[in-house]
């Protein structure tokens, strides 16, 4: 019997076998609502989850059938349509409906639209309409639609680690809410994260009237102290930055990873990439100097890079402050609180010889650029960095122009976590409800907060997964996703942005908002009418408006309410000055004895929270390419002295606390500074990210949680496999990157670098008569290498996970590779990346060697793959130049990691929850089947089939340019990847071909790729180009 | 060893003859759970295709109605009949009626709808006389070459697109299904696509 499709057979029940009723089946209080609600959620949905016809049933059902039908038997099994009883109102089934709702993350949220087909999410695209966002997103915005149905989500209410159900839990939190309301919340400790949300805000405002005793907590695993703490010490007040950096013409990074780890990377990537490369006869490009330990996608784009540690860059920017404000044409008068900083400056004494050119050049640059220049700290340098970073953008009159400043609206002081143990351990704290996070396994291993927990009467914790945290719970609640809730956030600029639901909760999870809404006895338990109250407050929308406004809000995804306003405040040298005199100076030459680690967020499962998530593991980290673990990073001098090697494993140790971890050597990484993600190590996680990697949390402590000094790192004597998937440093000989510089750009094409022999053809093609001919342009000047391209491209075309296994063996599935390369110098190299996936070559070397025309030419261009023909010899793989082409070693969609070659005969399937997330356009591949990027052929015959549907008995137009967008280049935040009809001169992707930097990766062959690049241009400044590598490979 | 030849060549024909869909599929006329009447309502009633079958010139698919459809005259049109009991028990606990589903492609052809029946290709076309129809019966193979027999030669399929739904249409007098399709295959742009990636993504 095969399996169909959820339109065709009986619905079967969820795999726990239990009976999920609808969260909001208390709050029916009103017809109308329930009207409405219905009218939102598919009835099909709702048969599915309220547990329908389970398997044995379905079986003797179809068993039944099959006898009735006699001899019908022998046609194909009898197949169920199942329409809507009621359908609601604007779902088209074949067609996907859009929702812009936004993903809460670190201080703010992106904005997001999400595809929905019959209900189901499946697609998480970028909001155009926002400019925090601008259509692009990145890759934990791709991911986390599969977070929502990852079938590890805890799904009963947890009492004491038991299951039990809402009922219990409802029963006990009236009681137990009621005597603590009358105790006016004495006892009571909140602790969240930092969530900027209106709705929170007002619940907690609330929170704050009825219950005056109780104690709100905040916690972060990944915190911005720093930066809030350096704004503060430099404007007096806690000012935001935000950051244009299509308006600067040169950048300089302190530590900061402002397209990556740092917050608002999508912003940042839109805004950098702008200023990348200008139009027009003489174009212009913005310069970009790092200072960085850790290689950074950041780092890779820069053109003059330090490799520095940490906890040396605070030297590094006074000598730089130093410089920049000695070579200012105005002398501040004597005893003016500029003459101070000065002075404070003049004194200090760097611990370390910096790189003279490093402090003159780059002052001399920021100062010739002065208006049109960022520079940015990291939140991991101290507060005194980034008051410094302040000063200098001040003096250069960055600030207003470049850096916009604005402030937000004053927030009640909160705890804590080191107060929350305090308060425990002096026995305040009888009930604790933990919102969110993950504190047990991310709080600093020195305040022991496991064991405080455990001294709580009562914990009730909030969260998608049973993890670490509730493992010490009395209560473990399931948390609504962000998917699931009605909720709000504010952008980077504080304008308010809406999270409505797109499917209801699926693990029977409830929302945030409504347990405190329950908890403070507020006015409405309903999560729908605590963000309408906190809109009508923000927006300030009189009641004639508000509806229509309030609808217009939930469209747009966006709304120019609550803007932070911009403020223009005087920097405070008095105070940097006094600062700058309290700061001692760095802690001098490391060495291989007193080594420092950086503890960093992971690129892919931030601080932990998407360690269950497989697209995320399996995701090549950007720099390391390392999937399915961490390592220790050492540079390669480190790792030379320390005598450690690629897969060694170390211990490392720190504080009398050690930790083994495997260790790898990073081209790039600063000397004697070790890099480890947070993230890993997981024990309590859910079946993909259990166990995986090394917990780096166990050396974190609360004093030095970013950065620390003495560590001693020594081999531990064995070796664990790492599952890098790009081991090769060398391109044989090929240029396979094209690389040059702005000054040279023009002189020459590097089109048809190298090569002035005649081409031979190595096939003849007939030529292609579409109406359109499809073509793509990626620019390797822009693209940093974020991956977000991979994950949505995952997200769209139903790529499954191999697993770390499958990796080992080269086996991954990912369509498009992001191949890094390094340049230069072994110790200190430049990065570039280049997305390589199918290049749709116009003489097609796959096309000529398949025995059963699985792969053909289209008629606009595509080299199309037909799966239902392909009979897995493999011949196309093998003779693909550029390695593009995925096979099916396995089942990968229906069998589990660890069973993926188990024989016909076992069961198998994929969880429910899973099946729902598949593109319903894309073909799900079985065992034994190639494919490869197809363009996303399937948005493309949407789009024409579109044209022809709207012509209906006219001759159908063409395809506007712009109308197809495929999933990676929609979700570039950078812009890199442009797509369209190249028949079509006019068309953007023509005009972008047209450049003299565009080129064909492994042109040489004659393939006729469809997909070209555009070479990575460096703006390094002329005056210090002594020991570059040039593009061509000589040194200056 | 004549005879395994024998039986052999006879195993070839009988594949070829029983094998295809043109035999299985063809006349497939199950029982459905409610016995609706395709010759009741679209044929002596007249209702249009289009007021139930709504998907048709926006989508891929034509969509069985919803329960709430037939209830638009089944409220008070026959409310009580023993056949529509099922229905009525649909409307009310929110439930689909499971009908036992006719025409379906494979998985991994992508049809689409609203690409035929906005471009001139009829319902009858590849449905057949469903107005005549009191069991639904699955009249063409729908099988990859009889797709392709229309795709090649449009011409000797096409109607103008506003007769899509008039199952008792034919080309007027004097003229050939032949040279009309002609016509309208040009005047339209009709490009049916050959490629596989036209129904195979």
């Amino acid at each position: 019997m095969t399996q169909e499709t959820a339109s065709s057979m009986e619905p079967v029940a969820l795999p726990t076998g239990k009976a999920y009723w609808r969260s909001l089946d208390h709050l029916a209080d009103t017809p109308e609502f329930r009207d409405w609600i219905e009218r939102r959620f598919p009835e099909s949905m709702r048969e599915l989850l309220s547990g329908g016809v389970d398997r044995r049933h379905f079986l003797q059902l179809m068993a039944a059938s099959i006898g009735l039908a006699g001899l019908a038997g022998c046609r194909r099994p009898e197949m169920h349509a199942l329409p809507y009883s009621k359908p609601p109102e604007e779902v088209v089934p074949g067609l996907p409906n859009f929702y812009a709702t936004a993903m809460p993350r670190r201080g703010s949220a992106l904005p997001v639209l999400v595809e929905s087909h019959e209900g189901r999410p499946t697609k998480i695209e970028g909001n155009p309409r926002q400019p925090d966002s601008g259509g692009s997103s990145d890759t934990l915005a791709q991911a986390s639609v599969l977070e929502l149905y990852d079938p590890d989500r805890s799904s009963p209410v947890l009492q004491q680690g038991k299951p039990a159900s809402w009922k219990d839990y409802d029963a006990f939190a009236a009681k137990h809410y009621a005597a603590i309301r009358e105790r006016k919340g004495k006892g009571l400790r909140i602790l969240s994260e930092d969530l900027a949300s209106p709705s929170l805000e007002l619940l907690r405002e609330h929170c704050r009237a009825v219950l005056p005793e109780a104690r709100w907590n905040i916690f972060d695993s990944v915190s911005r102290a720093n930066a809030h703490d350096g704004a503060a010490l430099a404007f007096g007040s806690p000012v935001i930055p935000r950051y244009q950096f299509d308006q600067a013409e040169i950048i300089l990074s302190l530590d900061s990873d402002f397209l990556g780890l740092e917050e608002d990377g999508t912003r940042h990537h839109r805004g950098f990439s702008r200023g990348r490369l200008g139009e027009g006869k003489t174009p212009t490009m913005n310069r970009l100097y790092a200072v960085e330990s850790q290689f950074t996608i950041t780092g890779g784009m820069a053109d003059h890079r330090l490799r520095l540690p940490s906890s040396h860059v605070r030297d590094y920017t006074m000598v730089l402050a130093r410089a920049l404000l000695d070579g200012e044409k105005v002398v501040p008068a004597p005893g003016s609180p500029q003459a101070a900083l000065r002075q404070a400056l003049a004194t200090y004494k760097p611990s370390v010889k910096l790189d003279e050119l490093w402090v003159r050049e780059v002052a001399a640059d920021l100062r010739a650029h002065a208006g049109k220049g960022i520079i940015i700290a990291g939140r991991r340098q101290p507060p005194i960095v980034h008051a410094l970073a302040f000063a200098l953008n001040a003096t250069l009159g960055n600030i207003g122009k470049t850096i916009e400043l604005r402030k937000p609206p004053a927030r009640p002081a909160a705890g804590t976590l080191q107060e929350l143990v305090q308060a425990i351990d002096k026995g305040e704290v009888e009930t604790l409800l933990i919102l969110g996070g993950n504190p047990v396994y991310t709080a600093p291993v020195d305040l022991g907060l496991a064991d405080r927990i455990k001294k709580v009467a009562t914990t009730i914790r909030l969260g998608l997964h049973a993890d670490e945290t509730s493992g010490l719970a009395s209560w473990h609640l399931p948390s609504a996703h962000y998917l699931e809730s009605w909720g709000d956030a504010r952008a980077g600029d504080g304008t308010l942005l809406p999270i409505q639901p797109l499917i209801e909760p699926l693990f029977d999870g409830r929302n945030v908002l409504e347990e405190l809404a329950r908890l403070t006895k507020f006015e409405t338990s309903l999560p729908y009418e605590i963000v309408r109250r906190a809109f009508r407050k923000i927006s300030g929308t009189a009641d004639a408006g508000f509806e229509a406004a309030w609808r217009k809000f939930l469209h747009e995804g966006t709304s120019s309410a609550g803007a932070y306003p911009i403020e223009h405040p005087a920097l405070k040298w008095d105070a940097v000055a006094r600062a700058v005199i309290a700061t001692r100076p760095g802690p001098g030459s490391l060495s291989a004895s007193n080594l420092e680690l950086v503890l960093e967020r992971d690129a892919k499962v931030d601080d932990g929270r998407f360690a269950n998530n497989g697209w995320l593991q399996e995701l090549p980290n950007p720099i390391t390419k390392l999937s399915w673990g961490n390592a220790a990073l050492l540079s390669p001098r480190t790792a030379q002295e320390l005598g450690v090697t690629d897969g060694d494993v170390v211990r490392l140790e720190l504080d009398g606390r050690n930790l083994e971890t495997a260790a790898m050597i990073l081209p790039g990484q600063a000397d004697y500074s070790v890099g480890l993600v947070l993230g890993y190590g997981r024990t309590a996680c859910g079946r993909v990210g259990q166990n995986v990697g090394y917990n780096a949390y166990s050396l974190r402590t609360s004093q030095a949680p970013d950065v620390t000094l003495g560590l001693k790192v020594s081999k531990a004597g064995r070796r664990t496999p790492l599952a890098c998937s790009q081991q090769h440093f060398t391109m044989e000989g090929r240029d396979i990157i094209r690389e040059s510089s702005l000054a040279d750009l023009g002189e020459h094409s590097l089109a048809g670098h190298h090569h002035e022999e005649e081409l031979h053809d190595i096939q003849t093609v007939p030529v292609t008569h579409g109406e359109h001919q499809w073509g793509m342009a990626i620019d390797l000047n822009t693209c940093t290498g974020c991956s977000a391209c991979v994950l949505a491209c995952q997200s769209e075309n139903n790529i499954p996970i191999v697993g770390p296994d499958e990796i080992l063996r080269g086996r991954e599935m990912h369509w498009i590779r992001l191949d890094r390369y390094f340049a230069g110098d072994r110790d200190d190299p430049e990065l570039v990346h280049q997305p390589v996936a199918c290049v749709q070559c116009e003489k097609a070397p796959c096309e000529a060697v398949c025995p059963v025309n699985a792969t053909v030419h289209g008629e606009e261009g595509l080299n199309l793959m037909v799966y239902s023909r392909c009979i897995g010899t493999r011949y196309c793989e093998n003779n693909c130049p550029y390695k593009a082409r995925r096979f099916n070693y396995f089942d990968y969609n229906q069998r589990p990691l660890d069973q993926l070659w188990y024989g016909p005969l076992t069961e198998k399937g994929m969880p429910e929850t899973l099946k729902m997330q598949k593109n319903p356009d894309v073909s799900v591949r079985m065992r034994g089947v190639m494919e490869k990027c197809t363009y996303c052929v399937q948005r493309i015959e949407r789009a024409r089939i579109g044209v022809k549907v709207a012509a209906g008995g006219s001759a159908p137009g063409k395809v506007p340019d712009g109308t197809i967008v495929p999933a990676c280049a929609q979700a570039c935040p950078a812009q890199a990847i442009v797509f369209g009809d190249i028949s079509d001169p006019e068309s953007k992707v023509s005009r972008i071909k047209n450049q003299s930097r565009n080129y064909d990766l492994l042109g040489e062959l004659n393939t006729k790729p469809r997909t070209s690049y555009l070479a990575r241009l460096r703006n390094p400044n002329p005056r210090m180009l002594a020991g570059r590598p040039l593009p061509g490979g000589e040194h200056a | 060893m004549v005879g395994a030849f024998a039986a052999a060549i006879l195993a070839l024909v009988g594949l070829y003859y029983y094998g295809p869909q043109q035999y299985t599929r063809v006349g497939y006329a199950p029982v459905q759970p409610v016995p609706f009447s395709h010759a009741q309502h679209a044929g002596q009633l007249g209702l249009s295709c289009l007021y139930c079958h709504t998907g048709v010139e926006e989508s891929s698919v034509a969509k069985i109605p919803s329960t709430q459809t037939c209830m638009n005259c089944h409220q008070t049109i026959k409310a009580d009949s023993p056949k529509l009991a099922l229905v009525k028990a649909s409307f009310e606990s929110g439930k689909p009626i499971s009908w036992i589903r006719v025409h379906k492609t494979p998985d991994y052809v992508f049809f689409n709808h609203a690409a035929h029946v906005k471009r001139g290709v009829g319902c009858v076309s590849c449905h057949g006389q469903v107005n005549g129809m009191p069991v639904v019966v699955h009249d063409q193979p729908l099988s990859m070459g009889w797709c392709l027999d229309c795709h090649r030669e449009p011409e000797n399929h096409l109607r103008p697109v506003a007769e899509a739904t008039n199952l008792a249409w034919w080309p007027s007098e004097g003229k050939t299904q032949r040279d009309l399709g002609l016509y309208l295959k040009d005047r339209y742009k009709v490009q049916a696509p050959e490629q596989c990636v036209g129904c195979h993504r």
